[in-house]
């Protein structure tokens, strides 16, 4: 769909929606330390201001209302801006949307859209998804584990331009698509089956100890095993996994020497 | 290796690096840069992708716990992945390193998959520091055009933005190209330098990433939480195991 919609369009037109979710791709491009994601919601606006043909003075105080802090998980993201597009289009109209509403749904809705994203997708699916490659690999060779990434990130493509569409369609009731616990239920399960695969893939790992008649003895599986686990719960959420690693080898090799 | 196949393999592991630095965060992050699709992809330029699925394997599990989020420490473990699984390849050690994780239990490629670790965690780490300069320079970006940008002139937004996206992939080629370089130079002599002490200490480094991945992730969701799905799960994988093998 191309042309010039009316402009109380409930739908975004599919030059500007795909012009939109390309770079609402790209929120995090010009992340900083300061006001984390603005540039790249600044960023977002240009094709909705040429679309609106926008005068000098709507687009300054556009850029003003928009370019303070903002930061929200990039996976839920087009349901902020999705929504704040239809906001910013009925506040162009003269409707009762204050600018004060719109600041107050981007910010509100940023935090709860990046707390629950965040556990949603960092600590559930992206874990689910590469332990689930792990094991595809494993057992059925590189390609398995390669389709199996590829096949969630065309999903979350798709899933990310959906979002857009329905954050715009429905403007400030989006919040709603928040409602109920259904999102909760999901970062529950989705959790749930990333320590299930974690565990499968650790008995898996450590029974084919067995099966490859490992020379290793039980004192140095068990200080791997002790060491592993003490270093990553001991300094999980300090250190990344990297340190943790050189460190918990560090420790190894001291006890090795022991042993 | 002829020497125009070597520059064709340096040149796409360059580009993989760019590409899959994009991916990481400032463009689409669909999680093809993580370790273990990236070094898949790389193994695909090298012309050996099964030989780099046991090193991508081990490496997504050490970092599996990490959350990079907001304004939490960043490192580079994609370019870290790329370099070395591409240098390692390139140098010919690809065979050795067998094609299921089940081989690091051999110490012959224990050890060289746990030297390969050890590389990337290093690596990775060093990387991050460029990460954390790369983001600073947008603030300073940010902070030249302050003007322009409050006036509306969203023609800078789209000039910061294709800098970023530039840079970013600059970073990511250069990165990965000067770790593959160097490991491809430096792998054949140096791991034949090991000595065997050393080498059974990183026979057992592939072993470790298994209890970082579990305790990393139980650390994350909960302990209390985590526990009696992570219990269960490990009970059935190594029963299932035992009745597999």
């Amino acid at each position: 769909m191309s042309g010039r919609p009316h402009p109380d369009s409930p739908r975004l037109p599919g030059d500007v929606g795909r012009r939109l979710w390309w770079r609402s791709l790209a929120l995090q491009a010009a992340w900083n330390h300061q006001r984390m994601q603005n540039l790249g919601l600044l960023h977002l606006l240009t094709p909705w201001c040429h679309w609106r043909e926008l005068d000098a003075d709507a687009r300054r105080r556009l850029a003003r209302r928009h370019l303070g802090y903002f930061n929200t998980n990039p996976y839920l993201a087009p349901y902020i801006l999705g929504g704040l597009l239809r906001l910013e289009d009925e506040h162009r109209l003269g409707r009762a949307v204050p600018e004060r509403l719109i600041a107050g749904f981007r910010d509100s809705l940023s935090r709860a859209c990046g707390a629950l994203g965040d556990e949603l997708m960092w600590l559930g699916v992206r874990p689910a998804t590469l332990l689930v490659a792990a094991l595809a690999g494993w057992w059925g060779g590189w390609p398995w584990a390669l389709a199996a990434v590829a096949g969630v990130a065309a999903l979350q493509l798709g899933l990310r331009w959906r979002a857009l569409g329905v954050g715009y369609r429905r403007g400030l009731d989006v919040i709603q698509e928040f409602e109920g616990r259904r999102w909760h239920r999901g970062v529950a399960w989705a959790q749930r089956v990333a320590l299930i695969l974690t565990g499968l893939l650790a008995g898996l790992f450590f029974a084919g100890g067995r099966a490859a008649a490992t020379q290793l003895g039980f004192a140095q599986l068990a200080a791997v095993g002790v060491v592993g686990l003490g270093v990553a719960v001991l300094v999980a959420q300090r250190r990344s996994g990297e340190v943790q690693f050189l460190l918990g080898l560090a420790l190894l090799a001291g006890v090795s020497l022991l042993i | 290796m002829t020497g125009l196949e070597l520059a064709v393999t340096w040149i796409g592991v360059a580009l993989v690096g760019a590409v899959l630095a994009l991916d990481e965060t400032a463009l689409a992050q669909t999680w093809l840069a993580q370790p273990l699709p990236a070094a898949l992809c790389t193994g695909l330029v090298a012309g050996d992708p099964a030989a780099a699925l046991v090193p991508g394997f081990f490496m997504q599990l050490l970092v599996l716990g990490n959350l990079p989020v907001g304004a939490a420490s960043t490192l580079d473990a994609t370019s870290a992945t790329i370099g070395v699984v591409g240098g390692v390849l390139v140098a010919g050690a690809g065979p050795a390193l067998g094609a299921s994780p089940l081989a690091v239990w051999q110490a012959g490629a224990g050890w060289q998959i746990g030297l390969m670790l050890v590389i990337m965690a290093v690596a990775s780490h060093l990387g991050g520091h460029l990460v954390r300069l790369e983001r600073r320079s947008h603030l300073a970006w940010k902070l030249a055009v302050y003007r322009q940008l409050r006036d509306g002139d969203f023609q800078v937004v789209d000039m910061l933005q294709r800098r970023a996206l530039g840079v970013c992939a600059l970073r990511g080629a250069a990165v990965t190209l000067l770790v593959a370089v160097l490991v491809g130079m430096l792998w054949p002599v140096g791991s034949a330098a090991i000595p065997e002490a050393a080498r059974r200490v990183l026979a057992l480094a592939p072993l470790l990433t298994v209890p970082l991945a579990v305790g990393g992730l139980s650390d994350r969701v909960g302990h209390r939480r985590a526990a009696p799905w992570l219990v269960g799960s490990l009970v059935l994988g190594l029963g299932l195991g035992w009745w597999l093998w």
